[in-house]
């Protein structure tokens, strides 16, 4: 058992877990955090970044091209799915984005000739750079912490730009910052898809590092749940605390493989605690660890 | 094609009252506690399960497993409220939702834990039910689907009754209708609330077993009867009981009839019924039947 945990192979793979899920963290942070929506179809705009990316990528297109690809069909899924919706109240949007996870889920599933259904895409290959090759597992991990870094610096940014204040400003008051004369509506969706892209971008580099995309039950509500929990036990609002989320729920995912129970059980184990700290958090403290007061959930 | 129209109405019909014993509980919590109780298809499931484990797995009789079904569930939803969602009852209505998402994967993963995760049936080996054949064999009926209709509108007559005429039923329209001026005339909230969940979860209960003496039972069954149920409510207007019912009419015929007459295939089934929300949402939100509802729906 100690031999699997100090294994470096084994770390690194939960290192780049981390950093993937870091990131979905922090782009659905954009919309949960900061203009206080709950954005249900995440998973549906990570499945379409690595679908696009796959696709792009094993059909010989450059890897920048192609995963720069992703984001930008996730970050187009994210304005169609944003125009129907965003003008809805949150509870309408939580539904809405769900059913958008349902049909992208179905579409994966039954599309066979693209996506090759349950059965996944084997063989996804890993980018060679400017002469380096990152299909090391150790290479790959750096190149995700790069890619992973400059987004949430691009994230950290934009935040903490006039544009970010005007978002926390629609979610504080709505109808303040409208008769401030701001078009709430362009902002929302400007988010929408700004998140959206940063979700595709996330799908690129998982689907490279798992080698392998798809099967059923992948890009569905068990991983919307995670990501949830990452960003409610980071702290809605919090850019660190999604980075902080992520760390902290993947060990306790990874923790669960160790306790002494059948193999068969670990799923539903590990399912069962992400769904008692969610329940925790947001009954105990649901501004979660590093997060700030915010209207969305707390009066 | 028109000989098949009479069992596909008779399927309609069939998916129709099921969806609507799950939908009419959810538009009640709706009512009451102004939240979207994401849980809610998975006590359906849970209601299955339970069934499961008494009258297949202990073999009781089914007059003394039903009922015990129904008290199952009325004290799963009357704990689950006490514990998770009565803390919270004065926050903004996006942390019981997050929490009820956590509820609905924590069921599953209780009951993955306990059954396995493979699909069940009720079905003993060697029984035999009745089929009863109608309009020259064009439309084959079974004795348990009979039981499923009239089990249904007997309980929404009955559902209807309770809360027209009885007092408790008076005390929980008042309570709906405005919390406050209802507890300032002397009813009791809490006591009101529980029995609230206690029938919305039972009537789920009831739904789940329903489904799974008609189909099988699986742990994620819940999950595409929630959103059928989602979708039910949203269709004839939230909060509003004899919508929930044209809903569930609506949901019903329309799914079974796209997958009849159309080359669309049945794995698409929820994926239609979601975008046909989304559709909705954008152009009719306040649902079929809905009024007042715009200023619920839309910001």
């Amino acid at each position: 058992m100690l031999a699997a945990i100090v294994n470096p192979g084994y770390i690194i793979g939960f290192l780049t877990n981390m950093v993937i899920f870091a990131l979905l963290g922090l782009s659905l942070n954009i919309i949960i955090g900061y203009i206080g929506y709950l954005n249900l179809g995440h998973v549906g705009f990570w499945a379409i970044g690595a679908y696009t990316y796959t696709l792009l990528l094993m059909n010989g297109t450059n890897y920048f091209v192609a995963l720069l690809a992703g984001g930008v069909a996730a970050g187009i899924s994210g304005l169609l799915l944003g125009i129907p919706t965003l003008k809805l109240k949150s509870h309408y949007i939580a539904i809405a984005s769900l059913g958008f996870t349902y049909i992208v889920y179905s579409l994966v599933i039954n599309l066979n000739d693209l996506t090759r259904g349950p059965l996944g895409i084997p063989g996804i290959p890993r980018p060679v750079i400017f002469g380096i090759d990152f299909s090391g597992d150790l290479a790959y991990l750096i190149l995700s912490i790069i890619i992973v870094s400059i987004s949430c610096l691009i994230i950290y940014i934009l935040l903490r730009s006039p544009w970010g204040r005007i978002l926390e400003t629609i979610r504080e008051d709505e109808i303040a910052s409208k008769s401030l004369g701001k078009n709430i509506f362009k902002y929302k969706i400007q988010a929408f898809i700004l998140s959206a892209f940063f979700a595709g971008i996330a799908g690129g580099i998982f689907a490279s590092f798992h080698e392998y995309i798809g099967g059923p039950g992948a890009f569905f509500l068990p991983q919307l749940l995670f990501i949830l929990s990452v960003v409610m036990m980071g702290g809605a609002g919090s850019f660190w605390g999604s980075i902080v989320g992520a760390a902290a729920l993947m060990t306790m995912y990874e923790a669960v493989r160790f306790l002494p129970i059948e193999a068969t059980l670990v799923g539903p184990t590990q399912q069962a605690s992400f769904a008692l700290v969610l329940i925790l958090i947001m009954i105990i403290h649901p501004r979660g660890i590093m997060g700030r007061k915010i209207k969305t959930f707390q009066k | 094609m028109p000989e098949i129209l009479p069992q596909i109405i008779w399927f309609s019909l069939l998916a129709s009252a099921i969806y609507a014993l799950i939908a009419t509980g959810l538009t009640l919590l709706f009512g009451i506690l102004n939240f979207i109780n994401f849980a809610h298809g998975d006590f359906a499931m849970v209601g299955a399960y339970v069934f499961f484990a008494l009258a297949i797995m202990l073999g009781l009789p089914w007059w003394i497993a039903v009922p015990l079904v129904i008290a199952c569930c009325a004290l799963m939803g009357v704990v689950i409220e006490k514990i998770t969602l009565k803390p919270v009852r004065k926050s903004p209505s996006f942390t019981p939702l997050i929490i009820s998402i956590g509820i609905g994967a924590l069921l599953q993963a209780i009951i993955t834990i306990f059954f396995g995760s493979g699909v069940k049936s009720y079905r003993v080996e060697g029984a035999e039910t009745a089929i009863y054949k109608l309009f020259g064999g064009s439309l084959i009926v079974t004795q348990s689907q009979i039981i499923i209709i009239i089990t249904t509108i007997l309980l929404l007559i009955g559902l209807h009754i309770f809360l027209k005429h009885s007092k408790t039923g008076k005390a929980v329209r008042a309570v709906a209708d405005n919390m406050e001026v209802a507890s300032i005339l002397g009813i009791n909230i809490d006591k009101t609330i529980s029995i609230i969940f206690a029938i919305a979860t039972a009537m789920a209960g009831v739904g789940g077993l329903l489904i799974a003496y008609e189909q099988n039972l699986s742990v994620t069954m819940g999950i595409s009867l929630g959103v059928k149920a989602f979708a039910a409510i949203i269709l004839g207007g939230v909060g509003n009981i004899l919508g929930a019912v044209v809903g569930a009419l609506v949901i019903g015929f329309g799914e079974n009839l796209i997958v009849g007459f159309t080359p669309i295939p049945a794995n698409f089934k929820d994926a239609i019924v979601f975008a046909l929300l989304i559709l909705m949402l954008f152009i009719r939100p306040n649902g079929l039947l809905g009024e007042k509802a715009e200023s619920q729906v839309r910001k």
